[in-house]
Parts: C-alpha cells; structure tokens; sequence
C-alpha cells in the first residue's frame, strides 16, 4: 500500500482542484459570469441618428437584466454603411459573450449581393433580437395632383423623385417602381431626408421615399401624401402595402427590399458564445425592450419599439441570403442600367435622326439614338441612323423611355 | 413676439438652468479643444442626462455645447497647427504664424472675442430672420448651391498668393482626393482598390492635421526651438491688444458675420466652408491683405473665427423654417431636444416662439460666456508656445494621432495622417501652397454632387437661372477686385512718381 | 541649352504620374463618374507641364519657393542639417505609428514619449513625469471616459494579452 499513497495523494489532490476547478466554472458560468465585467456595444454609425440611440437606449438598460450588473459602454464603429462594424463582429471581436452590436439591418442583403468588402460571414455572428422594425414610406408633395397609388401608376406625366445614389434606399423604391413601368423618373445627388423634403417643397422634385420615422414630422410641417409602403405596417398609416399594384417580379423585389425592414433595429453578438451565456443576453434583451424606464424613454424620443426574437431575425435573415438569382440580379440593377427589349414600328423621327419615336406601352416615347454608341442595324446590314425611316418596325434595346437605345434592328 | 423675447430670457435664466449651461460650457470647451473631439461627441455624451430636465434646461444643457464648440478649437489650431474641429482649419493660417512670432496671446484673445461678436450677429440675423425664414431657405436650389461653390473654388487663386499654377495645381489635388470613394450619383466606387476605408473617402480631419501640423513639427524639431522663438512680451498687453483688434476691424467682423450666416443656411457646406469662404474674402478685400496674410495677420484670425461661430445662427434657420437641421450637429441636437418634446418645425415659429428665443438668448449669451472663459486663460495657453520643442513634438505627435483617430474611429486615419504629412513637407519644401488642396478636398464632393443634380433637373440650361447668374457675377467681381485694387494702386503709385 | 534638374521637381514628376493615372483611370468610367476627375485631370496635367518646364529651362525666372501665402520653407530646413533633423523626425513619426500598430495606443504613446525624452536627454522628472502624464491623461480622457476605440495591438493580440 505503501507504494501508492504518494501518487494517490496527488491523485486526489490534482482530482480535487479539478473538481474545484470545475466547480468553479459551473458557478462562473453564465451567472457569475458577468459580474464585474463590461459589456462593449458597438454601434454601426456615429453619434447621432436612429441606430445610434437604440444602441445607447439598450446599452443604458440592459445591463440590469444581466446577473451581475456589469458595465455596457458605447463605441461608435461607423464605416462603410455598417460593414465596418459587421466586420469587426465577426473577426476581431472577443468571443466569450463581452461584445454585442446594434448591425446595419441589410447585413444579409449585402452578403447575399457581395457588396464591396463585405467579410463577415452571417454564420459567424448570433442574432440576439430587433428593437424595432421600420417602415419604409414613399411621398408625394402636397402640390400633386396625384394622392393615391393607383393615381401614381397611371400617371402620364412623369413623376421626379428625389433619391440619394443608386444603393440607397431612396433610390431602390422608385427604380422598382420604374422597372414595373411607372412613370418614374429618378433625381440623384439629393443627400438625407431634409434635402430631399426641401426639394419637394422647392417644386424641384415631385416625391421621395424614405423612413416612416425621419418623414413623420414632414408629413405634419410640409404636407406631404404618403402614397403606400414597405415593412411594417402602421397604424398611423392608411395606405397600401406597396405590392399591391406591383407585378409578379416587382412583388418579389418588395419583398426583398422588405425584409431587412422586420428586423429593423438587429442586435448581434459574436459566434463562440456558450449556449447558457447566449440565452442570458437574449433574455436580458427581451427583458429591456419590456422595460418601463426604456419604453418611456423611447416614446419621449418618439422612437418606435418593438421586439423581435432572434429566431424570427436569423429566419427572415436565411430568407434573404437564400433568395433567387433573379431577384438579385433585379435588386443590383436598381445600382446600374437595365435594359428593356421592345419591337414596333417607327412614328416619328427628329433631330436627325438623332431621335426616333415608337409606341411603348400604350405611349409614345422617344430613344435617343448616338452616332458612336447605338448599333443600328437594317435588314441584319450595320447602317447609319440616318437610315431608320418612318414606318420601319424595328427591335430596341434601350434604358426606359427617353434613354440610349443600345441597338436598332429594322426590317 | 416680444413677450416671447422676454419668456424665452427668462426661462433660460432660472438657475438650474444656467447652472447646466455653465457646465455644458465648461465641458464642451475642454473636450472641443482636443483635436477630433467635435461637439458631436460631446453632445452625444450629454444627451442621456437630457431625459431628467425640463425644456429650457435642455436647451441650456445642450445647445450650450454646440454654441460654444467653435470657440475653443481655436485653441490648438492657434498654438499648435492642430486643428481643434471642423471650423478651424483657417485659423492656422494666420493664428500659428502669430504664435511663432511670439503674438499667440493677441490670436487667441483676437479669436475669441471676434468668436463671440460673431456668435451675437449670427444670432441676431437669425431673430431678423423669422419673419422670412421660409422664402429665403426656399431661394436656393441645386444650380445655386452649385455656382456658390465655384465661388469658392474661385477663391483657390486667392489662396495661391503668388504661385498660382501651383495653387491651381493643388486644387486640382485637392479636387481629385475627394473623389476617392463611392459616387453618390452612379453608385461607382472610384479609386478605392477594393479598400474598406478608401470607400468612405479622405476625411476632412486627418489630411488636415498630416497637411499642417506634422511639417509644422518637423520645422519646430529642424529650428531647435519652441513655436516661437521671439520673446513673449507682456501676456496681458497681447491679450488686451487681441480684444482691441476685433473691435477695431468691426466691419470685417460683420463681412465675415454674413458670409458665416450664408454658408450656415445652405444645408449641407458646413463649417469647413465658412472659414476658408470667409478667409478669401478677407484676403481679397482687406487693404494690403494679399501680402500679410499667412504671416500672422491678425485679421486672418478675426474674419475666419467670427464667421465660424455666425455660421451656427444661419444654420438654425432651415431648422426652425422647416425642421430640417440645418447641419449633423443640429440633426443630433434636435434629436435630444425632442426627448423633452421640443421638435423643430413650424411650431417653433408659433406655439413654440419662446423656446426658439431661448436658443437664440443661448446663442448670444453661451458665446459670450465662453468667449470670457477662455479669455481668462489666454495667457496660460499662450505660455505653451515658449516650452521647449523636446517636450512639445512628442505630445503634439500624440494629439495628433488621437485627433485623427477620433474622427471615425479607424486606424487607416491616422496613416493617412502621416502620409499627408510627408506630402505637406515635400510640398513646402517645393513651395506648393497648401490651403487649396484642402480647400478642393472640401469643396470637390458637393460641387459636384450639385452639378449633376442641376443638370438632372434643369439640363445644362441650368447656368441661365437668374440666381446662377447672379452669383455668377458675383465671382467675377470677387476675381476682379484684386486685380483691379493692384491697378489702382500702381497708378496711384505712377502719379505719386510723376 | 543645358536643363537644369532640381530636386523639387520630383515633387512635380510625382505629380504628374498621379494625374495622369487618374485620366486612364477615370476614362473607362460611365460620363457621370467621368467628368469630373477627366477634366480635372487632363487640366492639371497642362498646366504640370507648363510648371516642369519652367523648372528646368534655365533661361525662366528662377522659381521663387516664396508662395507668399503658406507657412513657407526657411533657409535653415533646406540646409544639410536641415534635412537631416527632418528626416530624424520622419524615423519619429513612422516609428511611433509601427509601435502604434504593434503595441496599441495605450501603451505606445507613452513608450514613444519616453523614448524621445531619453533621445534627447531630458532632465529626470521630466523624463518621467511627461510620458506617465501623458499615458494618464490619454487613458483616463480617451480610453475611460470617451470609449475610443483604439485597436488594441497586433503583437498583444497575437500574445493573448488583450
């Protein structure tokens, strides 16, 4: 026996710290876990603006709701529209549960579309929950004679709206609106939502699109009409959802351009966070957009709050990653030209040549039609413009009424 | 109005009140004065003490910093060549050259005294305003926008002194830097190789602190000696002296005072504008200013920081008229004052009229407040101009990294911090002036952005609108003056021969 | 006619490099993108020409470095000595910025200021007194109360410690 009681003794002195040791974990798990520490909450923009208040809204009474009352702090990480921020979550970021961020709400959509310098990997954060979803408005100034949505498709005159650049939202809602074959044409340069409400007030611009939240106090100062919307429903709002008068394709690009609206306030952590840690921040999240400090404060601020579950984030966020080719390629193309294919005779010809005129839709529209650029073919020989006549049906690729034609094909 | 006058005065002049506007003062000064803290964030850090006051608490609270955050960044731009904020890169121009020479006490005083006479004109123009305050924001449209900027852009050649093709040169650099990044009216990315912080372009603030203040740091390290190497001379008589400068240079004060209050209403120029704006028209008007300026006139000074602090009273003007905030500060401010349930819009014309005269009594009375403040200390900052260049090269290195960094919070900053710093030596050394490249970094993106959006409108026949054409004129009598000011006085110089 | 080559217009040669990559560049773009950087481009790359040649003929006036309107360059930066101090500087700057992605802000800023001290042979208290204050400073200011972001450092990560 004698032999044994040396390593026996270190065997029960190394089986006791491991016990202890584990032990130890099982009481820092989770609940003990946080005390004493400080939780990070990256904002996707600077100071200021909507995703930034809903992150210091949460960072300011989460904390509460987490056993151990550790510190949140607040750090700004704008960049990229949110990529910079996404990025961070998804490499640099400690894993262990100490880091969460309020996201840009079209992460998935500038995944699934490869934006420029995207590097995160949806897989690789944990969705934690919305604190509010948005709404998405399009508005007419008070001066138009045009109030409804059906009175806006069958306009004949066309209707200008203010956008900020291909990408931005402003510009993705009238580029639908104009694939579908409204009357619709898009004035870009006009940077944030004062300016584009300005613009409309000034009689430059006819309408724009843009969030419920920033147009409200517009609605009520200049009296614009809004005319439909996207996301979430309102209450406030009397207007249809703007599908209803859309196509089969357009339908589906609404739904595209919808879906980040659900989750329109997403909070993230990083992956690699234990399973009981993640539930304790999903329950804290939940928990804080139930609390009546944070309610009162947010309804002070006039900002909406609604909580979604994670479940319903990371659902709406697959949807999104998983959706068709073609939808994708119809939602890029609200970035560049798309071309429309359409074969009638020639009514009119001006400058030229220099302008041809056919029957589109029940219209009348013009392509331009460019010495260098435009191929111009007759009878399947290369020509010059100046040989389209009258009376020819040919075949036009062009970019919507008014637009370069790319070729004429004439019989 | 006038029991709205007196109203809004008196709500602001409870004491809490004044306590919270005492200590939003207090605050945004120390924090403004640091390079790359803007007023953004400090505001951003008060704002959560917002939910507990009462409105005209609030307003003291938070306007007050935004009020003030023109006045201190002055401070180091004066002393050390490092920009305290976006309104004050200008200021360097002249305020550093009159530290080198021993005169940083006149500068700073000069500066915050013009800072706070020109916080009163802006806010009394905003009170003149009122009545008109919609037709006049509604004046100006995109061809407008646009032809004022080439104003500016036509300012390049005042700021080129005597090597204009170099100066259009840098321009043109300047012009090119700030296309880098994603057009906003194709979506293009242009020049950014794919790289994440080339996307959002060159910032404003670490190209100007790499311009100015790293040659600046290499010539104090090269000469052996603090910022100035003459003798400080009584600090109270320069601060004194400052105080009388900006009073006897009034009507330059009220010049720059209106051209502030004109950049201020045009949303979206900023501050950047009105400080480069007003420094070229003072060059331009004042008598034998083509020859002092960059060597520590003290009218440099005066002009660029009255129409920087001016500026903060137009840009309430699009925001009372029609809620719109005039600039992203003001957009963050409204977005706290909402919280006590003050919302910017045609209520504060009406209801609301005593809470929009508190903002401007706050104006007026927060900048004076200030302006004393820092005047107080004048001479204590100015001492920092003697110490010696050992001590001051490395913690001004260290501002300069965090001023940069702060700024947006990227690394990719503060590189491009030094590389403009070497480029700013290498430009010096070949006497390639510098002001116009910033000047072109600042105006490149918005001429252009309003360019295409006239012609998207209007099509090229946007130039013939009356308001185009108007300012039109008034760049080429901006232009000409000079030129017709040197013929003037050579033939006054030929009778005096003859 | 000899040419006269100085240094400076390297500082032009550079320049007209960089216009001249930006109007290749640009020309493939749509005209919207185009316009601007084409025009600004082809424009500066006349008027660089115009400069180079004035630099090296001999026979134009002699390039004033005065541009009467900036901070302008002394006699005593051109000198030998000059350079040298400038280029000591640049070592500085470039150095601090290495440490800056190596060790971390916190940490380097100190480090440096106390690696210049120590170069320069400052006096005891201020050798120790600036680089602790300034450490102390930063960190309360900017790490404590305003939450800067500052990426923590690539050796330190790579070591764990953060």
């Amino acid at each position: 026996m004698k032999k044994f009681t040396g390593p026996l003794a270190l065997g029960s002195l190394l089986a006791g710290v491991a016990a202890w040791g584990i032990a130890d974990t099982q009481a820092v798990n989770a609940q003990g876990f946080y005390k004493g520490k400080t939780i990070k909450m990256v904002v996707r923009s600077a100071p200021g603006g909507g995703y930034d208040f809903y992150g210091r809204l949460l960072a300011r009474h989460m904390a509460k709701y987490i056993p151990g009352n550790p510190n949140m702090i607040v750090i700004n990480m704008p960049g990229a529209g949110g990529i910079v921020a996404a990025n961070y979550m998804a490499s640099r970021a400690k894993k262990n549960g100490t880091e969460i961020a309020i996201l840009t709400r079209e992460l998935a959509l500038a995944q699934r579309t490869k934006e420029i310098g995207v590097r995160y990997d949806l897989e690789k954060l944990s969705a934690l929950g919305s604190a509010a979803s948005s709404t998405f408005l399009v508005v007419l100034g008070k001066n138009q004679p045009i109030r409804t949505y059906q009175q806006l498709k069958d306009s004949k005159k066309t209707v200008l709206f203010g956008a900020t650049g291909p990408g931005s939202g402003s510009y993705q809602y009238p580029s639908l609106l104009k694939k579908d074959g409204f009357n619709v044409k898009i004035i870009t340069g006009i940077i944030g939502g004062s300016a584009r409400f300005l613009a409309i007030e000034r009689g430059d611009t006819h309408g724009t699109a843009n969030s419920y939240e920033s147009t409200r106090k517009a609605i009520k100062e200049l009296g614009l009409i809004p005319i439909f919307y996207n996301g979430a429903p309102h209450k406030a709002l009397p207007v249809p959802h703007m599908s209803t008068l859309l196509s089969k394709e357009g339908k589906q690009l609404a739904a595209l351009l919808g879906a980040p609206l659900a989750a329109g306030r997403p909070f993230y952590t990083t992956s690699g966070v234990p399973a009981d840690r993640l539930k304790l921040l999903r329950d804290a999240f939940k928990a804080a957009l139930h609390d009546k400090e944070l309610l009162k404060e947010a309804k002070r601020a006039k900002r909406n709050v609604a909580w979604t579950a994670a479940g319903v984030m990371e659902k709406v966020n697959q949807e999104i990653l998983g959706a068709s080719d073609a939808v994708i390629s119809a939602y890029k193309s609200g970035a560049k030209k798309v071309y429309v294919k359409h074969t009638a005779p020639v009514t009119k010809i001006k400058k030229k040549g220099k302008r041809i005129y056919f029957t589109y839709k029940g219209k009348e529209i013009k392509v331009k039609v460019s010495g260098k650029r435009t191929k111009v073919q007759v009878n399947g020989k290369k020509v010059k413009r100046k040989a389209i006549k009258i009376g020819m049906t040919c075949k036009f690729k062009f970019a919507g009424p008014g637009g370069e034609a790319k070729y004429i094909k004439c019989k | 109005m006038i029991d709205a006058a007196i109203a809004g005065l008196i709500g602001i002049l409870q004491w809490k009140a004044l306590l919270l506007m005492m200590v939003g003062i207090v605050i945004s000064s120390t924090l403004v004065a640091m390079p790359g803290i803007g007023s953004k964030t400090a505001i951003a850090l008060l704002l959560p003490i917002a939910f507990t006051l009462n409105q005209f608490e609030a307003i003291c609270l938070i306007m007050s910093v935004w009020a003030v955050s023109n006045t201190a960044n002055s401070i180091t731009s004066i002393l050390f060549s490092v920009p305290g904020g976006g309104g004050s890169q200008a200021t360097i121009m002249d305020g550093y050259p009159m530290a080198k020479k021993g005169e940083a006490a006149r500068a700073l005083a000069a500066s915050f005294t013009s800072s706070a006479i020109g916080g009163i004109i802006g806010a009394i123009v905003l009170l003149v305003a009122i009545p008109i305050l919609r037709p006049l924001v509604l004046l100006l449209g995109p061809p407008e926008f646009f032809m004022l900027v080439m104003v500016g852009i036509a300012m390049v050649g005042a700021l080129s002194g005597k090597a204009p093709v170099k100066g259009i040169i840098a321009g043109g650099l300047g012009l090119i830097i700030s296309m880098v990044g994603v057009h906003i009216i194709t979506g293009l990315h242009r020049f950014t190789f794919d790289q994440i912080f080339l996307i959002d372009g060159f910032k404003l603030i670490p190209v100007t602190i790499g311009l100015f203040a790293i040659p600046e740091l290499i010539y104090m390290g090269v000469k052996g000696t603090g910022i100035s190497d003459l003798p400080l001379g009584d600090l109270s008589k320069g601060r004194k002296q400052g105080i009388q400068d900006a009073f006897t240079h009034r009507w330059l004060i009220l010049r720059s005072s209106l051209i502030g209050v004109w950049v201020g209403i045009i949303p979206g120029l900023g501050s950047a504008v009105a400080d480069w704006f007003a420094y070229g028209s003072a060059k331009q008007t004042c008598p034998g200013a083509r020859e002092t300026f960059g060597k520590g006139d003290v009218r440099g000074v005066i002009a660029v920081d009255a129409a920087t602090n001016a500026k903060e009273g137009g840009s309430l003007i699009p925001t009372l008229a029609f809620g719109i905030p005039g600039s992203s500060t003001l957009a963050l401010i409204f977005g706290g004052l909402i919280i006590v349930g003050i919302t910017p819009g045609r209520d504060m014309l009406t209801k609301d009229l005593h809470l929009t005269f508190s903002m401007i009594w706050l104006l007026i009375i927060g900048t004076i407040i200030t302006s004393i403040l820092c005047l107080t200390f004048t001479r204590q900052l100015a001492m920092a101009t003697k110490l010696r260049p050992t001590l001051m090269i490395p913690v001004i290195l260290v501002m300069a990294v965090i001023g940069s960094f702060a700024a947006s919070s990227r690394f990719e900053d503060v590189l491009i911090m030094f590389a403009f710093g070497t480029i700013g030596y290498f430009m010096r050394a070949g006497g390639w002036p510098r002001p116009p490249l910033l000047l072109g970094l600042v105006l490149g993106p918005i001429a252009e952005r309003h360019m295409w959006t006239s012609v998207q409108l209007h099509g090229v026949d946007f130039l013939w609108r009356p308001g185009v054409l108007i300012i039109f004129a008034l760049l080429v009598v901006c232009v000409a003056y000079p030129m017709f000011q040197d013929r003037n006085s050579k033939l006054r110089a030929q009778e005096t021969e003859s | 006619m000899s040419l006269r080559f100085q240094p400076r217009s390297l500082l032009t040669v550079a320049f007209i490099l960089l216009f001249s990559y930006i109007v290749v560049e640009s020309s493939e773009m749509p005209i919207q993108a185009k316009m601007y950087p084409y025009t600004i481009g082809i424009i500066a790359l006349l008027l660089l020409a115009y400069q180079l040649v004035r630099e090296i003929l001999p026979a134009a006036k002699t390039e004033t470095d005065k541009t009467g309107v900036d901070i302008d360059f002394t006699a005593e930066e051109s000198s030998k000595q000059g350079k040298r101090r400038a280029l000591e500087l640049f070592a500085w700057m470039y150095g601090f910025a290495l440490l800056l992605w190596l060790i971390g802000f916190y940490t380097a800023a100190p480090l440096m200021v106390l690696a210049y001290m120590l170069r320069h042979k400052e006096t005891l208290v201020v050798t120790i007194a600036l680089p602790l204050g300034t450490g102390i400073a930063t960190w309360y200011i900017f790490g404590h109360l305003l939450h800067l972001p500052f990426p923590p450092g690539v050796l330190l990560e790579w070591a764990g410690l953060v």
